[in-house]
């Protein structure tokens, strides 16, 4: 049966009209300028990490309407409303990474004329607050769950040179409850993404690794990182870059780290 | 009618697994002294002997770590309560933990696991960190769970017997039954027969007049000790089956003032790391003092060498640390627990109340085949 046909006899005007369309968003590893990847370069900057999880993937209208993307569900990276990526190959210095990447957002949209793109990063509160050992992909992944601080980690990030680095450890802190029964946090830490005058099939998105350590001395030889803890005054700058206030985690700046470029 | 029979028959089945889930619950004969309370076991992981012989050889099994370097029992070893003797406990790869690593004697009745983590509660939850955990890595088995399980299958007495331990399971191959496993058999690890638990039982000659002595200095107001390490278990985070109150203690004991505004080295805040509220700097649990005399060194930290600097740290009402990059008087700090006030000690006191906390040493613990390395 055509869904033309369907829609007229089960009238669900708003599902009826064009067929979606399918999406495809990328995402690039940079540093400034440059592209970030995880081989050893001589003294350069280059990757350690970059894996974070998006929920709640919106395209924007001409119109400013704010329409959710459904993900394409696998049994690897996407679920309908949640996905992870993975900009780091295990290779040179990723060395808590794996050989695997997911670097493009795929899903689908009501046929229109977008001319923006939102996301968060983060996971659902109820799905980051399950038992890990229970979870469906992409949240069964050891690496990427946090079990000390009872939820996942929403991203893992860092960079190094010859004798420094920065990295960081985004996810909810400041929780209440116990373990697979967390009632609240204080600081949830989910970051607000959106991006204005993103168009489909001509930007990507970058990860400015620069923009996250832009607070960060990367020639003191001193690696500086930052779990999220709300004690750690490492992760201030950080956090501003993030768009959140520390450490409350409320969204109080303008975020940094992602920005749009057109795909080369 | 027919759905009448249907539902009858739903709930006979349910009734009947229920009552099932309860029979194991009783059937498993905790080897513990007959007037101890039971541990708190969680609904979905129920006791059994064939899981806590699972679990202690993966406890001992160093294919547990990414390098086959490391197991369970690296870090706690028996004859030392099940501790590792370090200040710090190390990893795998070398990686130095902030913390010392804690006893697991007992560990069976906290109520809340390591030293300030309100939210861990269970062992099943608390054992993913040390296999997974990468900051520090302590077991380095994120990224290897596929390995892991591929061992399990491929080992004889895992193959054979976890299966039987889980019957319900369509896969019992699963990192969840490892740390079910292993976190029903440290649950078995139980102490209730020092001269101390002797003395208690009518045993007069069990305890020395020293210790006696100790004793009571040990439960007197005037030193204060028991506020924090109480109970059975010489610790107010303490819980068992029938248990109606979650009790849980972090206390600051003015190990550290950094700022003289009660600073703690920011790689080991306690509480404070967790909950980013000023009162929780330097608030850790109070640890069983249950075989207090063989794990040391003491504190979070390690960084108190012996029972005797121990007894010092207290009668000061807090340490002083003159020089160094943790310079500061601990005495001072502004978030130090009520209970730590300070006291004068004789040398006869002082031994007395070395002779009571050795008088909690459980050598049946610490040399028990039960919880000795079966491979």
């Amino acid at each position: 049966m055509r869904p033309t046909v369907l829609c007229l006899l089960i009238g669900l005007f708003a599902a009826c009209g064009k067929p979606p369309i399918a999406v495809s968003i990328p995402f690039a590893a940079q540093f400034g300028a440059k592209s970030l990847t995880c081989a050893e370069q001589n003294g350069a900057i280059r990757l350690t990490d970059l894996r974070f999880y998006v929920q709640d993937v919106q395209l924007i209208t001409v119109d400013g309407d704010a329409v959710n993307v459904i993900l394409n569900p696998d049994d690897t990276w996407q679920q309908r409303d949640l996905a992870l990526l993975d900009l780091e190959d295990g290779s040179g210095s990723c060395l808590n990474g794996s050989s695997e990447t997911n670097e493009t957002l795929r899903g689908s949209v009501p046929d229109g004329e977008y001319r923006g793109l939102s996301f968060t990063v983060g996971v659902p509160f109820e799905r980051n607050h399950a038992d890990p050992l229970q979870a469906k992909a992409p949240l069964g992944d050891a690496a990427m769950h946090w079990h000390w601080r009872a939820g996942y980690k929403f991203m893992r990030a860092g960079i190094r040179n010859a004798d420094d680095g920065f990295w960081l450890h985004l996810g909810s802190t400041g929780c209440e409850g116990t373990v697979r029964n967390i009632t609240a946090c204080n600081s949830e830490n989910r970051v607000r993404v959106v991006l204005t005058n993103f168009v489909l099939g001509r930007d990507a998105v970058v990860v400015d690794l620069a923009a996250l350590s832009s607070g960060t001395n990367l020639d003191d030889a001193l690696a500086t990182d930052c779990s999220s803890g709300p004690a750690e005054a490492a992760c201030a700058e950080p956090f501003r870059a993030l768009g959140l206030n520390f450490p409350t985690g409320e969204s109080a700046f303008e975020q940094k780290l992602f920005r749009l470029e057109e795909v080369k | 009618m027919k759905r009448l029979v249907i539902l009858l028959f739903a709930t006979t089945l349910a009734i009947a697994a229920i009552g099932m889930w309860w029979q194991g619950q009783r059937d498993y004969q905790w080897q513990i002294a007959p007037n101890a309370p039971l541990p708190d076991v969680p609904i979905d992981n129920p006791m059994s002997d064939i899981k806590v012989e699972l679990g202690r050889r993966l406890f001992y099994d160093t294919r547990l770590s990414a390098n086959n370097t490391m197991s369970c029992a690296t870090c706690h070893i028996q004859a030392l309560a099940f501790t590792d003797g370090k200040a710090r406990a190390v990893g795998a790869t070398g990686a130095v933990h902030p913390r010392s690593s804690m006893t697991l004697v007992n560990v069976a009745y906290a109520s809340r696991l390591t030293w300030a983590n309100q939210l861990l509660s269970h062992l099943e939850d608390q054992a993913l960190t040390p296999l997974f955990g990468d900051n520090p890595v302590e077991m380095g088995m994120s990224g290897h769970e596929e390995e892991l399980v591929g061992m399990l299958k491929a080992d004889e007495h895992y193959a054979e017997f976890l299966p039987e331990a889980f019957p319900a399971d369509e896969d019992p191959f699963s990192v969840v039954n490892v740390v079910r496993s292993i976190s029903t058999f440290v649950r078995t690890i139980i102490s209730f027969d020092a001269p101390y638990d002797r003395y208690l039982e009518g045993d007069e000659g069990a305890l020395s007049a020293q210790a006696l002595l100790g004793m009571e200095l040990f439960f007197s107001e005037r030193l204060e000790c028991f506020h924090c390490h109480g109970g059975f278990n010489f610790t107010d985070s303490t819980t068992h089956a029938n248990a109606n109150v979650d009790r849980i203690g972090y206390h600051n004991t003015g190990l550290y003032n950094i700022d003289d505004a009660g600073a703690y080295p920011s790689d080991n805040t306690g509480l404070y790391d967790m909950t980013g509220q000023r009162r929780d700097m330097g608030r850790f649990k109070a640890p069983t003092l249950r075989n207090i005399a063989v794990t040391a060194p003491y504190m979070h930290d390690g960084s108190v060498l012996t029972l005797d600097d121990a007894l010092s740290h207290y009668a000061r009402g807090g340490r002083l640390l003159e020089e160094g990059a943790n310079a500061g008087d601990g005495r001072r700090n502004p978030f130090k627990s009520e209970f730590i006030r300070g006291f004068e000690l004789s040398d006869d006191e002082r031994q007395a109340l070395l002779a009571f906390l050795d008088a909690l040493t459980d050598k049946t613990v610490l040399t028990d085949p039960r919880f000795s390395n079966p491979h």
